[in-house]
């Protein structure tokens, strides 16, 4: 790709120090990271691995102690350049005593959102993250779902080019986590530029398209998902269902060419498909839940101006949350 | 710096927000009550009533500027750093002297609706004391009316549409003080007080032609620009306590203000004599605050006036205190690490 990336960092070094300025840690290690435009990448890593030091550096939160990062071509510091970055912490840190309304307005107005056009887009958001029935009920007393609910809806209000989200799904139930994954490949496909921190490796799997494995501070492991999870010397063939007959005769065939004799094992869902399609019928059973609703649209100010593409469409009608 | 972008929004936050810290209510409401109760706690003390009172309002002034300025402060900037929320805002295109500029205006303001409500109870608990010994409970029922009403009426809004309590009772005690303020001021007597008086005086033997009540106490006026003075201390305190907030918790900060709050009491006797002879004591009485400046009470007594060009010279001192002040803290902040 010739385009400028999104983002971009060599050597990225991050050393955590004491009092008297002695190195304490070293939490980021020569990182290198380059994201362009469009593409949702997986920072993956164990519990202080380095990827929160990482985002905070992307952010501007900390200074970096050597290498070179731009964020959108800019030092991550500079004004500009955060106009366009939405950011969604690993807590969600809001106003306690502020209600969902309350708190989305003020982040708007941050970002110089006013009138109408500002109400209008917490409206949306609200709609499409289920909290428009919270009313004046204070973020402080709300479920961590529920707050990272909100924290999502606050990255989002200023319709970013580069989106952090630093573990979005901890503390959603797996339908949330589903949704909030469905909104990721849609924001991806407007165009945005997505970085995901989680240490939850089926969410990243499902949405990232590139990934970063980081341990101590070090990439261990980088590059496209496909290649990555690839297991050499291993090939995997899928098939409808055959009755004991055929799964014989086939069987037979392959260890005649083959010279060796391959297992036969039924497909399974995963847990999560399971999870979705016993809590969806349960729903038109039994309507409504309690929390979130599940009535909300993927925001129209997110949505792709011309939206031709058909799979684009079916995650739209499958968001929400 | 231009108002219209992130600083409106943070600063009004920071105002809406630190009121709703219960403490804050409890701590202002205490203050405010006590300054109200000083007229009968003083009341027999032998023709000092008057100044008894004063003194000891603008001390309750000072003081609980100091008290509530650096549990505000730290609220608005060292538990924001803490709780992760000073860092979710410095990820939005908001400059960190911004903020810190916001945060900084927003305590000011909440500040300065407590030093105004603190002047008003002052001057009707004064105008109270002034008959010796009696209480002129003309000028402190509307306060304590005021105080009970802003609880009342806070309950009621909370239940009813869910409202914080704390800062809603906060916002209307303010409201209703001035309210009271001006209805002392206003109203001559408040109902039955004419009759109780006319007893009173037909048991001491008076003569008189119709029962009335006792003339009003006029307002001391120059109790505002002497607690003007005192609401530019506590800009000075605020600016302390902002600068402690970025790096130290409630109780620290606490410490170092109460401990530049005393020694800037005493810095005239301390180093005024040797900073005539040694720089180290120059420098040392050039940069403390000296509260001396902001304590106008002895002036008030025997009707003595604060001429409004003082104020402003003491103005400008704290304000150049403050920037400078501020200015530290800008520069501290500014390479700060906030995760």
């Amino acid at each position: 790709m010739s385009e400028e990336p999104v983002v971009y960092t060599q050597n990225l070094q991050k050393i955590f120090k004491d009092f008297w300025r002695r190195p304490r840690a070293r939490a980021v290690d020569g990182i290198d990271l380059t994201l362009h435009k469009g593409e949702v990448y997986g920072l993956l890593g164990p519990n202080g691995s380095g990827k929160s030091t990482t985002i905070k550096v992307l952010l501007g939160l900390l200074h970096p102690d050597g290498g070179e990062v731009k964020v959108l071509g800019k030092p991550p510091r500079d004004v500009e350049v955060k106009k366009r970055v939405g950011y969604l912490p690993e807590e969600s840190y809001l106003y306690p005593y502020l209600d969902a309304r309350e708190t989305l307005r003020f982040y708007a107005a941050l970002f110089g959102l006013h009138g109408a056009a500002r109400e209008e887009r917490i409206d949306e958001l609200l709609e499409m993250v289920g909290l428009s029935h919270t009313g004046r009920r204070r973020v402080g007393e709300f479920s961590k779902g529920m707050a990272r609910r909100i924290g999502l809806a606050q990255a989002l209000i200023n319709d970013p080019d580069l989106v952090i989200l630093d573990e979005p799904t901890s503390g959603l139930d797996p339908l949330g986590t589903r949704q909030v994954k469905d909104i990721v490949s849609a924001l991806a496909k407007k165009g945005k530029t997505v970085l995901l921190s989680s240490h939850l490796l089926a969410d990243v799997e499902d949405v990232c398209e590139r990934i970063t494995i980081l341990y101590g501070g070090k990439v261990q492991a980088s590059g496209p998902i496909r290649e990555l999870l690839q297991v050499a010397n291993h090939l995997q063939i899928r098939i409808k269902d055959l009755d004991e007959n055929q799964r014989t005769r086939l069987l037979d065939t392959l260890e005649e060419q083959l010279g060796q004799r391959p297992t036969l094992e039924p497909s399974r869902k995963d847990l999560e498909s399971f999870f979705l399609e016993v809590v969806a019928q349960a729903r038109r059973e039994s309507g409504e839940g309690s929390g979130t609703r599940e009535e909300g649209q993927l925001a129209s100010f997110l949505m792709e101006s011309a939206v031709e593409d058909e799979s684009l469409k079916m995650v739209d009608r499958g968001t929400k949350l | 710096m231009k108002l219209g972008g992130s600083f409106l929004p943070l600063a009004k936050l920071t105002c809406v927000e630190i009121p709703r810290q219960p403490a804050l209510l409890l701590l202002s409401t205490t203050l405010i009550l006590f300054i109200g109760s000083l007229p009968f706690l003083i009341t027999h003390s032998l023709g000092e009533a008057g100044k008894l009172v004063r003194d000891s309002g603008m001390a309750m002034m000072f003081l609980g500027s100091l008290l509530l300025a650096v549990p505000a402060a730290c609220n608005a900037v060292s538990t924001e750093i803490r709780r992760g929320t000073a860092g979710a805002i410095l990820s939005k295109p908001v400059s960190r002297i911004r903020f810190l500029a916001a945060k900084f205006t927003g305590v000011s303001m909440v500040m300065l609706v407590f030093s105004a409500m603190a002047t008003m109870a002052i001057i009707m608990a004064d105008r109270a004391a002034a008959i010796e010994f009696q209480v002129g409970w003309r000028y402190l029922i509307p306060l304590y009316v005021a105080v009970i009403s802003a609880y009342l009426i806070a309950s009621l809004i909370n239940f009813s549409t869910r409202r914080p309590f704390a800062s809603t009772a906060f916002w209307c005690m303010a409201i209703l003080i001035f309210g009271a303020f001006v209805w002392t001021a206003v109203i001559r007597e408040l109902p039955g007080e004419v009759q109780a008086h006319a007893e009173i005086d037909g048991h001491q033997g008076h003569n008189h032609d119709a029962p009335h009540a006792p003339e009003p106490v006029p307002i001391k006026w120059a109790l505002i620009p002497a607690c003007a003075l005192l609401t530019l201390a506590a800009l000075m305190i605020q600016s302390l306590a902002l600068l402690c907030a970025l790096k130290l918790g409630v109780v620290p900060s606490l410490s170092v203000c109460s401990g530049f709050f005393l020694v800037g009491l005493m810095s005239d006797y301390l180093l005024a004599v040797r900073a005539e002879d040694a720089l180290w004591a120059k420098i040392v009485y050039w940069i403390l605050p000296n509260w001396q400046h902001f304590w106008m009470a002895d002036a008030l007594t025997g009707g003595g006036q604060v001429p409004w060009i003082y104020v402003a010279q003491a103005a400008v001192y704290a304000l150049a205190w403050t920037g400078g002040i501020l200015s530290i803290a800008f520069g501290i902040f500014d390479r700060m690490e906030v995760c």
